[in-house]
């Protein structure tokens, strides 16, 4: 077989040396055509790259897609785009037909719009334009936006067409002359275009942001959701087909999507309203021109705890969406704002201070929490059994860590002993530093972690902060005792306000978010936000007792001012001493001063966190200012809200708070009660009308019902409330304080009933 | 091998970018160019299978068939071909489409390397002398080659000149390789230049191809050359990014087909053509290794002339799309639209394969 392959003439050497030269030939030839490629584009490149984009131009249009709009939670407009047309004239097209169409064009065009004829004669005519096929004329006067609107440019149409149908018999002379000359119009056209209005000005402008006028978000949602709220652009195509005709081909747009917040309207309008005033009871007056402000910030966000949906947040920065760079003129003197401009030459101090006031204290800026913290610090205590509800404490003024001696408030007083509440309700760090130390370092920051300190909560605002949190290797027993109150790392607002709402409902941790859905342009729902739990992280006895404390805050601790007549309120204020950013060291009288709080306490329907960063006042370290403004919101939004006021107002409560009757909503006469449907679901204001079981709107309660003897079953047969009847024959009701959950077996009837465990539905939500 | 996938692969996806407007524009979907092409590249991948498992010497008796084969189509395309883009190249059977001059490629190839090899072998037996066998005749086997190859040229030119150029380089090529002498092919290039000439000559419309070449953006015609070159020059260094190309919405005419590598400069840059260039010497190299391997000289003559199938084919349409020489409408291989050439060209690839696969086997027998 060796043999026989040996005989076959095999390609000799000659010819493999031939073939290499082949190859090599090749290799050359290739060599050469890349280095014509890299000639091209090394001396062609720039003018290349230029036709192709010229000739982009030219021959296709971009058909712009509208930027989709945002709404609040009821679909009230935030945002939207207007579509609205440039005027373009076709030089080329007009000077095709110079003699039958010049004429009449620049006759009606001028007429129509007040339009200079020598100018527009120029453009048409001459040698530069005289080709052009696109040239947007200047319609209206120069300060105003160059364009027209639909109605506009429908009256323009209508216009040219008045005649255009009508027999020319019936015309007079005049009116055919007319006719013919508009008839003749050549080489018109509009270029639509979208522009973006925000229809309530500056409100909720540190959320909602806005777009430029090339329609790309700056900040806010706008900048967020960008990509959704763009859409794609369409266009038209020219291009040239195989026999060399001229062919268009359309890609129509696709609209942006809408978005719908979480926002309400008329509770952020509370919100600013409130800021407002306190804006100008606390800001000086300044003969600058610029406006007042009341502390160096004003923030304040209010959120659904059961959805983790913002409700409404606002600072004092608010500006203009509709022109934003004006807010420069709020805060800066024309002096400065000049020192800005000359500062350098391509204004980027200018903008970044422009950037600065754009942003968005709630997500963007950290700070030390303060006491707000405390109830923090206690659920997770509390959880991990570091500490029972029945523990109790010294405060001695102070606490020495290692060799560091830190302070109470009260220092050189002392708070004596306390329960675990009485530490929330004096605010004791003394207490909070022995309790941080039970829980050691490491359980503190696990628990700090999991309610979202240190890291981005994921609200979907551009350039959220993370704050800065100690870590297992840099906190020691001294980071631990003032971490505990609060001091010696940084939040943002909205991880603060995320972690108060797990506190106070249940223990749940919901996605803080603004935007609940993505709609497309037909509606459908592109996606879902609205319930976003992340986890439980406390369990709701652990949640029952902190909200125990928080309304003794209120009623009788550091809180009081904040009590909202009428409604039970808990929550926990804060006066942080802020750390001067030059030296690093405490800086002697200023401070950020806060309060959160969330009503009605009982079961959370809102959460609202106010901060006052270094208010304009002599001292600073007063919670007042930020629970008195918590308190005015409040005041407006609970019942807006709906959410029915519960508590007597004595004239005296009144009088303590400095407000009056007008104030505060008068107490609904009649008494609610919880209780359940047969399917389950829990009222939380039932009541008695007319003789039927109904729920706050008023819609009955399904399988509740009044017995003979005037005693209240819910859907669940358990005896929630009883009506008496009195002579006069007028219903009263009374409440069974020991309201029974459905498996309170003592007041349930039959027992073979299922039931449903309150607790059961805890986990249900869970799971959703 | 994975050289080739590799091409069709990056060939795929150049052409999905190139062709998505054409398709969306012509037939309503951007995939259109797309599915045809993974159909045949299928096809072609199944053909290639079947190809490299079979002995190419089996092939060598079928070579002469073959070839009158390729003739007989390459004659019917004359008289009933489908004329598509003003050339009449294509035969219809059913719903497919057929391009004779493409299947007449490998023909040529097959023929060529069967006369040649088996020439050479007869006259290696007489040639004892220690002369280089196979130059006795040489001089009459290049004119029996070349009066062979002549009616299929013809034939193939008289519509698709590109394609005739294309047949006569390899014809050239695998000559040049097989034969000892160099002089012959002197006066074979003359005869090719003349034959271009005469060609010119006749129609007209081939001289003005040679002024647009000159002078590209005086000539309405010189408008695919002009925006192939814009699609070059724009893409720089690495390009515009995939999909990203502005020049294939309609300006560069047929961007799937022979412009498609100008597509590949403004997508991907510099960078992208060298990498396509570096596949392709890749897969040249392998080529001539597997010729340099073969057991027996019909063997190397078959690789040898797909090895200059494939260059040619490249260089000239590289070329064109530079405007280094003038337009003709060259494909470049596994990555410009065309389904018959993508059959016949994996055909060979698999043609190639067995003759390796014969390399291997011999040399394991020949341990």
């Amino acid at each position: 077989m060796a043999n026989r392959i040996k005989k076959e003439r095999k390609f000799t050497k000659r010819m493999q040396i031939k073939l290499l030269a082949v190859f090599a030939f090749v290799l050359l030839g290739l060599v050469v055509l890349l280095a014509r490629i890299a000639q091209i584009n090394i001396t062609e490149g720039n003018s290349y790259a230029k036709q192709v984009l010229s000739q982009n131009d030219y021959d296709s249009q971009t058909l712009y897609a509208r930027r989709g709009e945002i709404q609040d939670t009821n679909g009230r407009l935030l945002a939207y785009s207007e579509k609205v047309y440039n005027l373009v004239i076709d030089c080329y097209a007009i000077n095709q037909d110079q003699e039958n169409a010049l004429e009449p064009t620049i006759e009606v065009l001028c007429s129509y719009f007040g339009l200079d004829e020598t100018e527009l004669r120029y453009l048409i005519l001459s040698d530069e334009t005289k080709n052009s096929q696109y040239q947007v004329l200047q319609v209206k006067a120069d300060d105003e936006d160059q364009y027209l609107t639909q109605d506009e440019k429908e009256a323009y149409e209508e216009y040219i067409n008045e005649y255009a149908d009508v027999s020319s018999s019936t015309l007079s002379e005049s009116e055919k002359e007319e006719k013919k000359k508009r008839a003749a119009v050549t080489g018109v056209w509009f270029e639509e275009k979208y522009v973006r209005h925000y229809p309530l000005g500056s409100l909720a402008s540190n959320t909602i942001g806005f777009a430029n006028s090339l329609g790309d978000g700056i900040v806010g949602l706008e900048a967020y959701y960008d990509e959704q709220l763009q859409g794609t652009n369409g266009r038209i195509f020219g291009y040239l087909n195989e026999d060399t005709e001229y062919q268009t081909k359309t890609i129509a747009p696709e609209n942006g999507y809408t978005l719908v917040t979480t926002l309400d309207v008329n509770i952020q309008e509370i919100v600013e309203n409130a800021i407002a005033e306190f804006d100008e009871e606390y800001g000086d007056d300044n003969d600058d021109g610029t406006a007042k402000h009341g502390a160096a910030n004003v923030a304040v966000v209010v959120m659904d705890p059961d959805t983790g949906g913002i409700l409404a947040m606002a600072t004092n920065q608010s500006y203009d969406l509709n022109d934003p760079d004006s807010v420069i003129y709020d805060w800066y003197t024309e002096a400065e704002i000049q020192e800005f401009l000359d500062e350098d030459e391509d204004g980027s101090t200018y903008n970044s201070k422009l950037y600065e006031l754009w942003g968005n204290f709630c997500v963007s800026d950290s700070y030390e929490p303060g006491s707000t913290y405390k109830p923090i610090t206690i659920a997770a205590a509390l959880e991990i059994g570091a500490i029972s509800t029945s523990d109790s404490f010294y405060c001695d003024g102070g606490e020495y860590v290692t060799d560091t001696e830190i302070h109470c408030d009260v220092y050189p007083g002392a708070h004596g002993a306390e329960t675990l509440e009485d530490a929330l309700v004096n605010s004791c760090n003394d207490a909070l530093m022995q309790i941080a130390a039970k829980m050691r370092v490491s359980n503190f920051i696990e628990y700090q972690s999991l309610f979202g300190f240190g890291k981005k909560t994921g609200i979907d605002l551009p350039n959220e902060s993370t704050g800065v949190v100690y870590t297992r290797d840099t906190m020691n027993e001294v980071e631990l005792a003032t971490c505990s109150f609060g001091q010696g790392f940084t939040c943002t607002m909205i991880q603060e306000i995320s972690a108060f709402c797990a506190v106070v409902n249940g223990g749940y941790y919901y996605q803080p978010h603004v935007v609940d859905k993505i709609l497309d342009e037909d509606g459908a729902i592109v996606k879902d936000n609205s319930q976003l739990l992340l986890k439980q992280i406390i369990s709701s006895s652990t949640s029952d007792s902190l909200k125990e404390y928080l309304e003794s805050v209120v009623e009788e601790g550091t809180g009081k001012t904040a009590r909202v007549p009428g409604y039970r309120v808990g929550g926990k204020t804060g006066t942080a001493e802020k750390i001067d950013s030059t030296t690093g060291e405490r800086a002697d009288g200023l401070y950020l001063v806060s309060f959160i709080g969330a009503a009605p306490i009982n079961d959370p329907e809102v959460v609202i966190y106010v901060v006052v960063d270094e208010p304009n006042v002599e001292n600073q370290a007063s919670s007042s200012y930020a629970q008195k403004l918590f308190q005015t919101i409040a005041l407006d939004v609970l019942p807006y809200m709906g959410i029915t006021a519960t508590e007597e107002i004595s004239d005296s409560l009144l009088a303590e708070l400095g407000l009056t009757q007008d104030d505060v909503v008068q107490v609904d006469s009649v008494t609610t009660f919880q209780a359940f449907d047969s399917y389950g679901n829990l009222y939380n204001d039932a009541r008695v009308v007319d003789g039927e079981v109904v729920d706050a709107d008023g819609n009955a309660i399904a399988g509740a019902y009044i017995d003979d003897d005037g005693t209240v079953y819910d859907g669940y047969m358990n005896a929630v409330s009883t009506v008496e009847t009195e002579d006069d024959g007028e219903e009263s009701i009374a409440t069974n304080p020991d309201m029974a959950a459905p498996l309170d077996e003592s007041s349930v009837d039959d027992s073979d009933t299922t039931l449903v465990d309150p607790t059961d539905i805890a986990d249900e939500e869970e799971e959703e | 091998m994975l050289a080739i996938l590799f091409l069709c692969g990056y060939g795929l996806v150049i052409l999905y970018s190139a062709s998505s407007y054409n398709g969306e524009v012509r037939f309503g979907d951007p995939a259109w160019y797309l599915k045809k092409q993974f159909f045949a590249m299928a096809l072609g991948l199944a053909a290639m299978a079947a190809v490299s498992s079979i002995d190419y010497h089996v092939l060598k008796k079928l070579a002469g068939p073959a070839y009158l084969l390729s003739l007989a189509l390459s004659g019917a395309v004359l008289l009933f071909g489908d004329a598509y883009n003003g050339s009449r190249r294509w035969l219809s059977i059913g719903p497919l489409s057929f391009q004779p001059s493409e299947y007449a490629k490998p023909a040529v190839i097959l023929l060529l390397a069967s006369v040649a090899g088996g020439k050479t072998r007869s006259s290696g037996q007489k040639g004892r002398d220690g002369r280089i066998p196979g130059s006795y005749r040489s001089r009459g086997l290049t004119a029996t080659v070349f009066l062979a190859i002549l009616p299929i040229v013809a034939l193939v030119g008289k519509n698709n000149l590109s394609t005739a150029v294309i047949i006569l380089g390899i014809a050239m090529l695998m000559i040049f390789v097989s034969n000892p002498n160099y002089l012959p092919f002197l006066w074979m290039i003359l005869a090719g230049v003349g034959f271009l000439a005469a060609f010119l000559s006749i129609e007209s419309y081939r001289l003005e191809r040679l002024e647009i070449w000159r002078h590209p953006e005086l000539y309405e015609k010189g408008y695919q050359t002009m925006q192939g070159l814009y699609a070059i020059g724009s893409g720089g260094l690495f390009g515009l990014g995939l999909g990203n190309g502005l020049q294939k919405l309609g300006f560069v005419p047929e961007a799937q087909n022979d412009m498609i590598f100008s597509v590949i400069c403004e997508e991907l840059g510099l960078f992208g053509a060298v990498i396509l260039i570096l596949l392709f010497l890749l897969l040249l190299w392998r080529f001539m290794v597997i010729a340099t391997h073969a057991p027996d000289l019909f063997g190397s003559l078959i690789a040898a002339g797909i090895m200059g199938h494939i260059a040619i084919q490249v260089i000239l349409n590289i070329a064109v799309v530079t405007n280094t020489i003038p337009n003709t409408g060259i494909t470049l291989p596994f990555v410009s639209y065309g389904g018959t050439s993508m059959l016949f060209l994996l055909s060979e690839m698999g043609l190639a394969l067995s003759v390796s696969r014969g390399a291997r086997e011999a040399h394991t027998l020949a341990l």
